[in-house]
């Protein structure tokens, strides 16, 4: 599990972040700036904000001192905002709408073909409806962090002490290790506070049709006849509509940018497929056409 | 199952990966972060808040040039009515000094007449 583990901690996306023209000084063209970065997938996008201004701060109109601005920076894809609390691979993933299967095989048939997730960075003084505002920087994300595994822990354990009791430095240790990429720690600490057989699984659905939504469902451990629940049980309890016993699903389930089988066990699946914030990310993208042809055939 | 997860992240990170030479890797610094206080940094700071300061110069100067744009319409204006009036008034004066001519011709005629008419009953 330990090899399944690292590749999950390691994906990485590559990112090109355009700005906002309003916020350029006159004459720069917008086309001209623009940074490309590998973003981890297992991490926040608004940690990464210093290093993205850094790199752009010679071309923005006002200079930035955050301790005085009025507004607040934030990233949009083809327009819509993008929530800075989720991880980013899950935003990818829900986001795009991938479909892993056919990505892969469209890359094997073109070399040049690169996969780039283009995003725009915009400043605004209200901020967009549903976006939590960022007042205090990385110890607001650090703070918001903290909160999830809280709440994760008691949907695990019934109680959220197995956090509360970390000592200090070990709780920033454990943000450190998201910060420095650094596997084994977050590791250590984090298997310290899931338990082998929890009460409950805490689990995202990430919904993007027909509008973006975020689901939180309670899902047992186990179900009544005391078998492990597994992926398709939950989905047919949460999302009726799209997966139902006799048709075929009309949407893949997706996690750090690979298909999830349905007969998996939710626990399983959320043992080798945690995100940073102790949630179990599963974003559901639909099958083309084509596909839904193929698999009726 | 394992194997398969592993053979699928492997495909994804094939297809993520590609041409990632060309995208920064990102190290968060972690703790107090020293300022960067280079040369650059400061001179784009300084230059930064020129630009502003010669915005909001730009802007006062373009509302100064406003401002004169309409009293130099005004005095134009002024200047036209003014010219009118010198027009009026020296037409005024040529007729005035063309009447004034034709009544003092018409009274060095008269009185030639009354001498003459003296200069008979003298004789």
């Amino acid at each position: 599990m330990d090899e399944l583990r690292k590749l999950v901690w390691d994906g990485k996306i590559n990112v090109q972040i355009a700005v906002n023209p309003q916020l350029l000084v006159k004459g720069i063209n917008e086309k001209d700036v623009t940074v490309n970065l590998r973003i981890p997938r297992n991490a926040y996008l608004m940690n990464y904000i210093d290093e993205i201004l850094n790199d752009l701060r010679k071309f923005l109109i006002t200079d930035i001192n955050f301790e005085e601005l009025d507004g607040m920076f934030w990233f949009a894809y083809e327009g819509i905002p993008l929530y800075w609390n989720y991880p980013f691979g899950a935003l990818y993933d829900s986001m795009v709408g991938i479909d892993p299967s056919i990505r892969y095989d469209q890359m094997k048939q073109c070399n040049s073909m690169m996969n780039i997730w283009k995003l725009q960075l915009n400043y605004s003084k209200e901020y967009p409806s549903g976006m939590i505002p960022i007042v205090d920087r990385v110890n607001q994300i650090q703070k918001y962090w903290m909160h999830q595994w809280k709440q994760a822990c008691f949907v695990l354990n019934g109680t959220s002490k197995q956090v509360m009791s970390l000592s200090l430095v070990h709780s920033q240790q454990f943000w450190k290790s998201i910060l420095m990429r650094d596997y084994i720690t977050f590791y250590k600490i984090a298997l310290k506070i899931i338990p082998s057989k929890p009460r409950h699984i805490p689990l995202m659905i990430h919904l993007t049709f027909p509008e973006i939504q975020i689901i939180q469902p309670i899902c047992k451990f186990e179900d009544d006849s005391g078998n492990p629940q597994t992926l398709k049980d939950m989905l047919m309890t949460e999302l009726p509509d799209i997966f139902s016993v006799d048709e075929t699903p009309i949407a893949k389930v997706v996690s750090h940018g690979i298909e999830i089988p349905f007969d998996m066990p939710l626990f399983a699946l959320y043992e080798r497929f945690l995100s940073c914030d102790a949630f179990l990310h599963l974003s559901i993208c639909m099958v083309t056409d084509d596909e839904m042809k193929r698999n009726k055939v | 199952m394992d194997s398969l997860f592993v053979e699928r992240l492997a495909q994804r990170d094939e297809v993520e990966g590609r041409f990632c030479e060309l995208f920064k890797e990102v190290q968060i610094m972690v703790g107090p972060q020293l300022e960067d206080e280079s040369m650059e940094r400061k001179l784009i700071v300084a230059l930064k808040s020129d630009l502003v300061e010669k915005d909001l110069r730009i802007g006062e100067l373009e509302e100064i040039l406003q401002l004169r744009n309409k009293d130099y319409e005004r005095l134009n204006d002024e200047l036209i009515s003014l010219n009118i009036e010198n027009n009026i008034l020296r037409d005024k004066l040529q007729n005035m000094t063309e009447e004034n001519s034709k009544l003092v011709k018409r009274w060095l005629n008269k009185v030639q007449q009354e001498a003459d008419a003296m200069n008979e009953n003298l004789h």
